[in-house]
C-alpha cells in the first residue's frame, strides 16, 4: 500500500477547510489543518514535515504571503511544496506568491475540490 | 592684495563692474534650485535620491557663488583661493548627476566599486586644481590672474560633463527598455531634464572658455546662458513631483516654479533704463504674480480633489476586498457543495437532484464570472492592474481565442468564420488583458446573436492592426450606442436578450484598449441588423 502523503491545509474559512480536508482525505492524503497562519507555523516549528503546504492568502493576523515569508525565514518544512489557494487571482498576487517560493497558485473559485486535488497532485508530480 | 583699479564689492558679490546679465542668470537659477532642492531634501531626508538632488543644487549654488566672487572681486588673494574650487565643483556636479540617476533608476545606493570609479574620475581635478597647473598667480599691476584656466584641465572637467551626459543616456535607455509604462514616462522626463541641464551647463561653459581662449570672445559672459539649464532641470523635477509624486513633493513644486519665475522677471528691474521699460516690466511682473497666485490656487484645488479621489479609491479598494473575500467566497462554498454532491461525496443522489446540482453549479460559475468581471473593471479603473507590456504575437492570440470559442458558437447553431491576414502581427501589449478583449468581444457576439453567425477579422492598417467581430445579432440602437462603453452601460436590447448583462464587459474592454493606446468602436445599422465591433491597436506604443 502506497504511503500517505502529508498535507497541511491553512485556511480561515472553516467550511472550505473541512471541505478540502475531506477531499484530500478521500484521495489518500494524511491531512493536517490550521485555521490561522500562526497555528500552521506552530505545527511546522513543532516538527510537522508535510510534503505539501496549501495555504489561503486572505487570513486574519497573518496573511498567506506573510506566512510564506515566515516559513522561508525560519527554514521550516524546507522540502515541502508550497501552493497558494486563494480567491485573489490578480497577476500581481500570483507574482508575489511565486516570488516567495510558491510552486503553484490555484484560484479557489475557478476549481472544484476535485480539481484542486488534481492540480496539487500534478504539481507534486512535476516537482519530483 | 587689493586691486584698486576695480571698485570694492559689497558682500563679496555685488559690484557695479559686473555685467547685469551675471546677476540675472545666477540669482534666480540659484534661488529656484536651492528652494526646490531644500524642500525635496526636507520632505524625505532619509532618501538617498532626495539627498543627492539637494547636494547637486548645493554644488550648483556654490559654483554660482564662486563665479560671482571671481567676477565681482578685486582681491587677488581671494581670487587665487576661490579659483581652484571652480573646476572641482564642476567635476563633482558631473559625477553626482551620474550618481543621482543611478539612485533614481535603481532606488538603491551604488556599489563600492562604482564609488571608487567616481573618485578615480575626480582624482585628477582634486590633485591638480589647487596647483600652479590651474592658476599661476595674480598680477596686482593689471588686476588679472595669469596662467589660469589651463586648457587641459578645462578639457578634462568638461569631458567629465560630457561623460556624464553619455553615461546617463546609456543608463536611461537600458532601464527604459525593461520598465513599465508609467516608469518609462518618468525616465523620459528625468532624462530630458538632467541631459538639458548638463548639456547647457557644461557645453556652453566649455564653448565660452574655448572662444575666449582663441580670442573670438573678449570675456566668458556667454557661459552664463548655460545656467538656465538648471531652471529647465528644476521644471522637469517639478513635473515629476506633480505628475508622479516623485520626491514626495506636491504643491511646493508649483510654488517654487511660480515664485522662481517672479524672481526672474523681478530681476529685470536691475537693468531698467527707461520709464517705458519700467512700466512694461512692472505689468509683466504683477501679471505674473496674479497668474501665479491663480495657478497655485488651482493646483491646491486639484490636489484636494486628488486627495478626495484617493480616499474614494481606498474605500473602493476595501469594497473590492470585501467582494473578493465574501461574495466570491460565498459562491465558492456553494459551488463546492454542488460539485461534491455531483462527485458522490455525500452518497448516491437521485437523477432529479443531479440535474438540480448541475444547474446550481452552472449558476455559481456564472456568478463567479460576473464577480470577476466587476472586480476586473474596478481594478482596471482604479489603476490597480499593473500591465505587463511586452512584445506579443496578436495573431497567435486571436487564433487561440477563436479555437477556444468556436465550439460554443457552433453549439448554439451559429456559423463561426475567421479571416486572419498574412504577415507579422507583433505588437506591444499585455497578453493576459488583450486576450480578455478578444474573448469578451467574441463572447458578447455569441451571446447576442440568436441566428446567423459571426465573422472575425484581423488585418493590418499601416502601423496599426484592426481586429473586428461582425455578427448578425440583435444590433444596437442609436440610443444604446451612446452608453455602450460606459460603466454599467447596458443597452435595452442586451437586457432583453440577456437579463444577466452586467454592463461591465464592454467597459472593461474599453479600459484595456485605452491603456494600449488603441481605439474601440461599434457599428450597427440598428435593431436586429447585427453589430460590428472594431479594435484598432498601434504596433508600437508611444511614450506620452
Amino acid at each position: 500500500m502506497e504511503d500517505k502523503k502529508k498535507i497541511l491545509i491553512v485556511d480561515d474559512d472553516m467550511f472550505l477547510l473541512d471541505m478540502y480536508a475531506m477531499k484530500f482525505g478521500q484521495n489518500n492524503f494524511e491531512v493536517h489543518t490550521a485555521d490561522r497562519g500562526a497555528k500552521a507555523i506552530e505545527q511546522l516549528s513543532a516538527g510537522l514535515s508535510p510534503e505539501v503546504i496549501l495555504m489561503d492568502v486572505i487570513m486574519p493576523e497573518m496573511d498567506g504571503f506573510q506566512m510564506l515569508g515566515k516559513i522561508n525565514e525560519g527554514k521550516l518544512a524546507e522540502k515541502a511544496i508550497k501552493i497558494i489557494l486563494s480567491n485573489k487571482g490578480q497577476q500581481s498576487d500570483i507574482d508575489q506568491g511565486m516570488s516567495l517560493g510558491a510552486s503553484g497558485y490555484i484560484v479557489k473559485a475557478n476549481a472544484t475540490p476535485a480539481e484542486v486535488v488534481s492540480k496539487v497532485l500534478e504539481i507534486l508530480l512535476n516537482k519530483k | 592684495m587689493i586691486c584698486y583699479l576695480y571698485p570694492n564689492p559689497i558682500y563679496l558679490l555685488f559690484s557695479s563692474d559686473v555685467p547685469v546679465l551675471l546677476y540675472y542668470a545666477q540669482i534666480p537659477a540659484t534661488i529656484i534650485a536651492l528652494l526646490l532642492g531644500f524642500y525635496i531634501f526636507w520632505s524625505g531626508r532619509n532618501l538617498l535620491l532626495n539627498r543627492l538632488l539637494f547636494l547637486i543644487t548645493i554644488l550648483f549654488s556654490l559654483w554660482t557663488f564662486t563665479t560671482l566672487i571671481v567676477w565681482a572681486g578685486n582681491d587677488g588673494g581671494l581670487f587665487a583661493f576661490i579659483w581652484p574650487f571652480y573646476d572641482l565643483i564642476l567635476g563633482f556636479i558631473a559625477i553626482f548627476c551620474i550618481y543621482f540617476i543611478y539612485a533614481f533608476l535603481t532606488k538603491n545606493d551604488v556599489s563600492v566599486r562604482l564609488k571608487i570609479i567616481f573618485l578615480t574620475l575626480l582624482a585628477p581635478i582634486l590633485i591638480l586644481a589647487p596647483t600652479y597647473f590651474n592658476i599661476g598667480g595674480f598680477n596686482i599691476t593689471n588686476c588679472d590672474a595669469f596662467d589660469f584656466e589651463s586648457l587641459s584641465l578645462k578639457i578634462y572637467t568638461s569631458s567629465l560633463g560630457f561623460l556624464a551626459i553619455i553615461w546617463i543616456f546609456i543608463l536611461l535607455i537600458r532601464k527604459y527598455r525593461i520598465s513599465d509604462y508609467s516608469f518609462k514616462k518618468q525616465i523620459v522626463l528625468m532624462g530630458m531634464g538632467i541631459e538639458l541641464f548638463l548639456f547647457s551647463f557644461f557645453g556652453i561653459e566649455f564653448l565660452a572658455t574655448y572662444l575666449v581662449k582663441v580670442g573670438i570672445l573678449l570675456d566668458s559672459q556667454f557661459e552664463l546662458f548655460g545656467l538656465f539649464g538648471m531652471v529647465i532641470f528644476m521644471i522637469y523635477i517639478s513635473i515629476l513631483i506633480v505628475r508622479f509624486k516623485a520626491f514626495n513633493g506636491k504643491l511646493f513644486a508649483t510654488q517654487v516654479l511660480v515664485w522662481g519665475l517672479a524672481i526672474m522677471i523681478g530681476s529685470e528691474f536691475l537693468f531698467i533704463k527707461t520709464t517705458i521699460q519700467f512700466v512694461l516690466v512692472g505689468i509683466t511682473f504683477f501679471g505674473g504674480i496674479i497668474f501665479g497666485i491663480l495657478l497655485i490656487k488651482s493646483v491646491k484645488k486639484e490636489i484636494k480633489q486628488k486627495e478626495q479621489l484617493e480616499v474614494l479609491l481606498q474605500q473602493r479598494e476595501s469594497l473590492t476586498h470585501l467582494v473578493t473575500h465574501k461574495v466570491k467566497g460565498s459562491f465558492t462554498r456553494s459551488k463546492y457543495i454542488f460539485a461534491e454532491m455531483l462527485d458522490g461525496s455525500f452518497g448516491v443522489i437521485t437523477p432529479e437532484l443531479k440535474e438540480m446540482g448541475e444547474r446550481g453549479l452552472a449558476s455559481d460559475n456564472e456568478g463567479i464570472a460576473t464577480v470577476d468581471l466587476v472586480l476586473n473593471a474596478a481594478n482596471l479603473q482604479t489603476g490597480m492592474v499593473k500591465y505587463d507590456m511586452q512584445k506579443i504575437d496578436f495573431k497567435e492570440l486571436v487564433t487561440a481565442v477563436c479555437d477556444e470559442m468556436k465550439p460554443s458558437a457552433e453549439t448554439k447553431g451559429l456559423k463561426f468564420e475567421s479571416e486572419i491576414g498574412d504577415g507579422d502581427y507583433n505588437i506591444t501589449g499585455d497578453k493576459f488583458w488583450l486576450k480578455e478583449v478578444v474573448h469578451n468581444l467574441i463572447d458578447n457576439s455569441i451571446k447576442y446573436t440568436r441566428e446567423g453567425g459571426l465573422d472575425i477579422k484581423l488585418e493590418k492598417k499601416a502601423d496599426k492592426i484592426l481586429f473586428s467581430v461582425h455578427d448578425t445579432g440583435v444590433g444596437i440602437t442609436d440610443e444604446d450606442k451612446k452608453n455602450l462603453f460606459k460603466e454599467g452601460g447596458r443597452g435595452a436590447n442586451s437586457v432583453a436578450i440577456n437579463v444577466d448583462s452586467t454592463g461591465y464587459g464592454l467597459y472593461t474592454v474599453k479600459l484595456i484598449v485605452d491603456k494600449h493606446q488603441g481605439r474601440i468602436w461599434a457599428d450597427s445599422e440598428g435593431e436586429g441588423k447585427g453589430t460590428s465591433f472594431f479594435v484598432e491597436l498601434p504596433m508600437e506604443m508611444k511614450v506620452v
